[in-house]
């Protein structure tokens, strides 16, 4: 079995068990307690996206063996300078009106008086996001 | 920028297809380089020049703007 597959596999295990693990904190053990909802649906949804994930490189992987031909022309079409110029673009337009949508979001949030916690999490996020684009910018001026 | 990738490939008689799979690139590459709706990188003109046999310059017609 190729790399890919191995992670493949592990993926499909982990994300499996983490599927019962969590459907079984939801309906064995008992009590309203917010937190246990709370991490069982986390793990829920942890555990699909690993499933999904995995599933997605086991048929990767088969697609390798079975058709290399077909492999090869997936990797271009994926590795495509175009592609990726393109997808780069796309995110960096997505990035803009986030920026600006995030700041709408925050004004309205706080005219509708939310419990101001929840209010500095959100600018939390903003701000984290912000920060990694300076990084990001300061560290791609250095290399190139 | 404009270049004369369409006339190079039907001189030597091959498809998009077939000129995509050379360069490792999609065959919409082609099509948007051929239309000069794409610039390629670099990479891919020294690659496109190579694959040709000419300059660069000979390929790819600057125009300032």
């Amino acid at each position: 079995m190729s790399d890919k597959g191995r992670v493949g596999t592990v993926l499909v295990i982990v994300g499996v068990f983490l599927v019962l693990a969590s459907m079984f904190v939801f309906f064995f053990v008992k009590g309203e307690n917010f937190t246990y909802t709370v991490i069982s649906f986390s793990i829920f949804g942890g555990g699909f996206g690993l499933l999904g994930d995995g599933l997605g490189r086991l048929n990767m992987a088969r697609i390798a063996k079975k058709d290399p031909e077909k492999m090869k022309e997936f990797n271009i079409e994926r590795n495509d300078e175009r592609n990726i110029s393109i997808d780069e673009k796309a995110r960096a337009k997505a990035f803009s009106l986030m920026i600006y949508l995030f700041s709408i979001v925050l004004v309205v949030l706080a005219i509708m008086r939310i419990d101001i916690k929840a209010l500095f999490i959100v600018l939390a996020a903003y701000m984290i996001v912000l920060m990694y684009c300076l990084i990001i910018k300061l560290k791609l001026y250095r290399e190139m | 920028m404009k270049n004369i990738i369409e006339e190079l490939r039907k001189q030597k008689g091959i498809r998009q297809e077939e000129l995509a799979m050379a360069l490792e690139v999609s065959r919409q590459t082609i099509g948007s380089l051929e239309n000069g709706r794409y610039n390629p990188s670099i990479q891919l003109a020294f690659k496109i020049s190579k694959y040709f046999g000419l300059k660069i310059e000979d390929i790819f017609i600057y125009e300032e703007e």
